[in-house]
């Protein structure tokens, strides 16, 4: 017996050891490791019983059918009753008979705060913004299992749950007294699945905020993962709390193929055209119920309007040159140039299309003519909000410049947006004089300590870069308007623009709308490192609303071929962009963190377009806008693949 | 019966041949130093205007009984009390502010005396529905059966102007009795503001400091390590300052400018370089600073030994200065380490704001109320010219020579061209297959007195024999004669008794015939005002003025050079004119009512040379691949004289990147 003993405390030491941190008892392994403390035992605890068996790491893609509620994973078309299924058995090692309590509470670990704090070692309170849930009955805190003899047996409970938005049924969702699970919808990414059991006696010690998820202690959340692996609820000697070693990878990857659904409101309650609906674009019910995308409008205002000149041609079929640039830019009257907004659609579906054989979707500008002038913006926009992702989309956008490196005046744009919504969609608070109030306002905007506004942008454009400040802006000279001599109005422009005639530049930009709180906040050009790569931050100025990266890459590279995979990785603490020709050979081409940008926390969209700018958006770009010619063709993009994970 | 269409140099013999071969397209500096006198930044011009011929509309209000112009007129009767009229927000009116005054014209027919119809104008507060100003005049009748024009002037008070105003024309036929109007022309005016407000010139300058000229304290510049070149600002010995470059800003530009941009290359010899490059200027009087700016290397990588650029742009607070101030531009080493500096470059202010005044068309009009093209106000739609061939045989001949196309020859449909050079008539025929124009005769030794340098020459048919003929025109005393090319000989047909020299000064020559603007062959001159046709009757000129409609007054210019022709059966006529660019427009004719159709351009052509943008291009049109084929052989070169006015090039530049060019454009698509 003194053997069996010792051999037995040697065990428990080193289970107790190899789990410190994350039970307060001992564990064994099979399916998942046995665990015990003083009153029962733990074993096979498997929290998707009913989904994957075979695999560790589970996958499960988002179901878009019907989820403009919200989605639930898994869906019912994922599991028999869409509900997963937790099972584990328990062995009351207590001296008489007893119930034992439980919870399985889920977290996403990919975006997620840690739960502690590095420096305090308290709860980092930024932990409660981590997406945790258990069962969507909020007040059914604990469950009771029936009475567990202490027959030296395990008996097996089972039990189901899902992951749904708003999991913690913050009222800060609600709206009209309906729980809008849509407005937090589960993020993406990998989630681990604590289940906690622990007798009455320890029941009562576990705070009502941590039984109960949708409690606040304090005015704030109480991550129930700080609780139990580093706060108190380490300590009760008969809790056993288990992350599970199997964990759960949720992807969003929407059918493109699925339809485009059109929004009266982004025609601001204006009738129009509806001609060009169809089955796979339109307004019926069921895409309105299952496409996941939008067509996107651009907000046009005033700051887009141009004196174009009159001409109209394909800039990169035409061979249009930089001679027909610079004399087009001399050699028009002002009367005979056309005074034009930049355009958005103002016939839905026409520019957009979703193909269901192939499931890509399909944008294009529209070509013009005389008469009818116009440069149209044009784009997508997803319907399912989500915090944080990796974005990668696998696209085809089209070619910006052409071979004598003549840019068509487009700016292919893949970014986040804002979901808006207002309060319920606030980002975090600014703590160092607040948000600037609008994203549109100048300096003397008010500040406000929290908006909805934010904004995370991959724009492709040719533009020349901000930094180094030396090179910052480039000398152009001034033409000349004299047919006599070529030399005066055929100015080459200057050597900084040329040398890369063939290259494009991606413009990485967050809008932390200038809050001052990160401790790096910086104006004007400014290092910032990351893997070995030095990148290079730009603020105009202390109120301007966005930070900026840029990094020249060829136009070929990127639009000429099938395709290009141009990835968002937007993490709680930093920003990520990242290009390539395939997933796996990605390469960053921007990097930012909360040192130097306040990194949204709000629900966002995706949005992929060919825009039209304003170029004095864009100080020192080398082309004008209004010195661009109308488009003579359309001008098609295409939208291959959508993964956010 | 097909028509020539010629060019030439009208003004040949007027132009003075000592001129320089220096050329001037070398070097950073803009050449053109004619600086556009500064004016008042407000001008009173004509805002609006807006022609309603009667013609576009297809409404049963219209009648086709009787017209002023066109085919149509206005019938007003007992049903109808009020006319077709003019209506619009001042807010669509470009520059409405400045709205002063409003005329209208149009034109009245009646049968009868009538009693009381009269133009009305009127101004509503269009949200309110409330008429705020209001004004009636007779309009005129008199003489009966006839068409008579009504001349109206109102002045527009400006508390009458609000964007939400509206402004109506209409004529209210208060008796209900039967008359007609046509051609109502609605001319707005007021003041805009011209945006040129500054007008910058010779903006450009590079300082390699290869030499020293324009440069102020030059002790630097020395043979050394250099960007460009051999010298450069040698500071490797850690002098504090470089030189300066200083403009009067009147020597650049009417006022002051907003910005001066420069760059210049810096190598540093010594680590952590802080070189600065400045902008500043002074009040001489005081001697105090009225701007400095500088921007330094200091917060950026310039490695040693390494030229790397420093580019700047500096705000100048054009309020404190006046155009007899100097901008100073300086090279301060104010790390005082070892630096060298080349390759300075200044652009002062920025690009000139384009000519003209602001469009007619009212912000994304298209869009929301469909374009409604203005009879010969612009935008015009483009044509595009295809390039079908390039001509090597050609090579010999440019811009600069006599060249005329027509149907010389009686046994061929299509046109041959006649190339006058040294006293030297060659013919060319265009061979389709071999894409090329071939030489089939050749003037002789015997007939070089028919081919002086100072006649012009055009082709038509004018002896009506269904050939051209060569019309001969000596520039200096305007005698004439024509050729006719019979039996592989250019002969004599008429010799002129009275000179041409009168109509000739200041006018431009064309030939025109049938549906253009004659019923056959006449040598057409205008003056960019009004065209006087020529036509040769019992072998003299015979006079006949073309009238120029009021709507297409704009149409012509002093300088226009004219060709005429046929395309797909239809006569047209082509106007180039290049006193400020290559503008070449294809227009109607039609019923004598000139319209511009389309602006031409011109697409096929190798790389971006296109003919329009060289310096110097003669078109010679001709039908030379069939009947209604209408082609534009095309010379393009550039000139290499330092001041080229456009029209006479004493030496032709073979410029590389834009290498002279002889190429064939035709209207088929």
């Amino acid at each position: 017996m003194k053997n069996n003993n010792t051999y037995s405390s040697i065990v428990f030491f080193l289970l107790t050891v190899i789990t410190a941190g994350l039970f307060s008892c001992s564990n064994g392994s099979q399916n998942g490791p046995t665990l015990s403390c003083e009153k029962f035992s733990l074993n096979n605890i498997d929290p998707l019983s009913n989904y994957q068996m075979d695999s560790l790491n589970k996958r499960v893609y988002l179901d878009y059918n019907n989820a403009m509620e919200g989605f639930s994973v898994p869906s019912v078309a994922q599991t028999k009753d869409g509900k997963f299924e937790l099972s584990f058995e328990i062995k009351n090692t207590g001296t008489v008979p007893q119930k034992f309590y439980y919870k399985i509470y889920y977290q996403n670990e990919r975006y997620k705060f840690p739960e502690i704090d590095s420096v305090s070692k308290n709860e980092n309170p930024l932990a409660e913004e981590n997406f945790y849930g258990s069962w969507e009955e909020t007040g059914i805190a604990f469950k009771s299992t029936t009475a567990i003899a202490n027959d030296d047996e395990y008996h097996t409970i089972t039990d189901k749950f899902r992951i749904v938005g708003n999991p913690r049924n913050d009222q800060r969702y609600f709206s009209n007294g309906k729980n809008d699970r849509w407005k937090r919808n589960p993020r993406v990414g990998e989630y681990k699945f604590m289940l906690v059991v622990c007798t009455e006696d320890d029941l009562k010690t576990i705070p009502a905020e941590v039984q109960d998820i949708s409690k606040k202690a304090k005015d704030h959340f109480v991550n129930p993962y700080y609780f139990f692996n580093y706060g108190k609820g380490k300590g009760l000697k008969n809790t056993i709390a288990y992350t599970s070693e199997k964990s759960l990878l949720v992807v969003a990857k929407p059918n493109l193929g699925t339809g485009i659904y059109i929004n009266d409101m982004v025609f601001n309650g204006k009738e129009y055209d509806r001609s060009y609906f169809c089955a796979t674009c339109g307004q019926d019910s069921n895409l309105y119920k299952n496409a996941p995308i939008q067509q996107f409008i651009n907000y046009v205002d005033a700051s887009t309007k141009m004196e174009n000149i009159p001409v109209i041609a394909d800039i990169l079929k035409d061979n249009y040159s930089k001679t027909d640039y610079n004399w087009n830019k001399s050699f028009y009257k002002k009367e005979e140039l056309i005074p034009t907004l930049i355009q958005t659609a103002k016939h839905p579906c026409q520019t957009v299309f979703s193909d269901q054989k192939e499931n890509k979707i399909v944008i294009k500008n529209p070509g013009t003519k005389y008469g009818e002038w116009k440069k149209e913006s044009v784009g997508i926009i997803t319907r399912h909000g989500f915090t944080y992702g990796k974005y990668r989309v696998k696209v085809k956008l089209t070619e910006l410049l052409n071979k004598n490196g003549v840019w068509n005046g487009l700016t292919n744009a893949i970014w986040l947006i804002t979901q808006g919504g207002g309060e319920w969609n606030f980002r975090r608070s600014c703590n160092k004089e607040g948000y600037m109030a609008s994203y549109w306002g100048g300096k003397d905007d008010k500040r406000v300590a929290a908006v909805d506004y934010s904004e995370i942008d991959f724009e492709i454009l040719k533009t020349p870069p901000y930094c180094p400040d030396n090179e910052f802006p480039p000398v152009f000279k001034n033409p000349n308007d004299n047919n006599k001599n070529m030399n005066s109005w055929n100015i080459p422009m200057p050597d900084d623009i040329t040398k890369n005639d063939d290259h494009i530049t991606v413009a990485c930009t967050n809008w932390d709308m200038a809050c001052w709180e990160p401790k790096n906040f910086g104006v004007g050009c400014n290092p910032i490192e990351y893997k070995g790569q030095t990148y290079y931050t730009h603020r105009w100025d202390h109120w301007y609303r966005a930070i900026t990266e840029k990094k020249e890459e060829k136009d070929d590279e990127l639009f000429a071929g099938e395709f290009y995979y141009f990835e968002i990785d937007w993490r709680p603490t930093e920003i990520i962009w990242r290009i390539g020709p395939s997933p796996d050979k990605m390469r960053e081409v921007g990097y930012m963190n909360e040192t130097v940008t306040s990194i949204p926390n709000n629900q966002m969209l995706l949005i992929i377009t060919q825009e039209y700018h304003n170029t004095q958006w864009w100080p020192g770009a080398p082309y004008s806008q209004d010195n661009l010619p109308f488009p003579l063709n359309d001008i098609p993009g295409e939208i291959y693949e959508l993964v956010i994970e | 019966m097909k028509l020539r269409i010629l060019t030439r140099y009208l003004f040949l013999f007027a132009i003075p041949l000592s001129i320089s071969c220096n050329t001037n397209h070398e070097g950073e500096t803009a050449s053109n130093g004619n600086i556009t006198p500064k004016k008042d930044s407000l001008i009173f011009t004509n805002l609006y205007h807006e022609l309603q011929d009667m013609e576009m509309l297809n409404d049963p209000r219209l009648t086709k009984d009787i017209f002023s112009s066109g085919q149509q007129s206005h019938k007003l009767s007992k049903d109808l009390e009020y006319s077709i009229g003019f209506n619009k927000l001042f807010q669509d009116i470009p520059s409405f502010q400045g709205i002063q005054k409003i005329t209208i014209g149009v034109q009245s027919f009646s049968k009868q005396k009538i009693k009381d119809a009269v133009l009305v104008v009127s101004i509503d507060n269009a949200k309110e529905q409330k008429n705020i100003f209001w004004e009636g005049k007779p309009l005129v009748f008199d003489p009966i059966n006839n068409w008579n024009k009504n001349n109206f002037n109102y002045e527009i008070n400006p508390e009458f102007i609000a964007p939400g105003n509206s402004i109506s024309v209409y004529v209210w036929n208060k008796t209900k009795e039967e008359f007609y109007i046509d051609d109502l022309v609605i001319d707005i005016f007021g003041n805009t503001k011209i945006a040129n407000d500054v007008l910058v010139s010779n903006s450009n300058f590079l300082f390699d400091f290869e030499t020293t000229e324009g440069i102020v304290g030059p002790e630097n510049i020395k043979a050394t390590t250099a960007h460009s070149g051999k010298q450069a600002i040698d500071m490797s010995d850690g002098k504090e300052y470089g030189p300066s470059i200083v403009k009067v800003i009147k020597e650049i530009a009417t006022e002051p400018f907003k910005k001066v941009s420069a760059s210049v290359w810096v190598y540093p010899t010594q680590e952590k370089p802080n070189l600065v490059l400045t902008a500043s200027s002074i009040n001489e009087q005081n001697g105090e600073a009225i701007f400095w700016e500088g921007k330094s290397t200091e917060n950026s990588v310039f490695p040693i030994n390494t030229w790397t650029k420093l580019n700047a742009s500096f705000n100048v607070p054009v309020e404190r200065l006046t155009s007899d101030n100097k901008i100073q531009i300086n090279i301060w080493n104010k790390g005082k380490t070892g630096v060298i500096v080349d390759d300075l470059e200044i652009v002062y202010g920025t690009p000139n704001e384009r000519k003209g005044l602001p469009s007619s068309l009212e912000l994304n009009a298209q869009y929301e109320k469909g374009f409604t093209p203005i009879k010969n106000t612009p935008p015009f739609e483009f044509y595009f010219l295809n390039k079908k061939i390039s001509s090597n045989s050609l090579a010999e001949y440019s811009s600069k020579d006599n060249i005329v196309s027509g149907n010389f020859i009686a046994s061929s449909k299509t046109d041959e061209l006649v190339c006058i050079k040294n006293k030297t008539a060659r013919i060319y025929s265009l061979n389709t297959n071999k894409k090329e124009f071939e030489k089939i005769a050749e003037s002789s030794a015997n007939e070089s007195s028919l081919f002086e340098p100072s006649n012009v020459y055009f082709s038509g048919d004018y002896n009506s024999d269904g050939k051209q003929d060569l019309l001969c025109i000596n520039t200096t005393n305007g005698n004439w004669q024509t050729l006719n090319y019979l039996n592989n000989k250019w002969q004599i047909g008429i010799t002129g008794k009275n000179s041409l020299k009168e109509h000739w000064y200041q006018q431009q020559a064309f030939i025109s015939s049938g549906k253009t603007f004659t019923d056959k062959d006449a040598l057409t001159l205008s003056n960019g005002k009004s065209l006087l046709s020529l036509q040769l009757i019992n072998e003299e000129w015979q006079e006949k003025m073309i009238n120029i409609p009021a709507s297409a007054q704009t149409v012509f210019h002093a300088n226009d050079v004219y060709y005429t022709g046929s395309i797909a059966g239809s006569k047209q006529t082509l106007l180039l004119n290049k006193d400020w660019r290559f503008d070449l427009k294809l227009i109607s004719t039609e019923n004598n009512d000139p319209t511009i159709r389309y602006m031409i351009d011109f697409k096929g052509y190798e790389s971006d040379h296109n003919p329009k943008y060289y310096e110097f291009t003669k078109l010679v049109s001709g039908n030379f691949y069939s009947e209604n084929n209408l082609s534009l052989l095309v010379f393009s070169s550039n000139c290499a004289d330092s001041k080229f006015d456009g029209i006479m090039c004493s030496s032709i530049e073979n410029n590389k990147q834009f290498p002279n060019k002889i190429e064939l454009y035709t209207f088929e698509k």
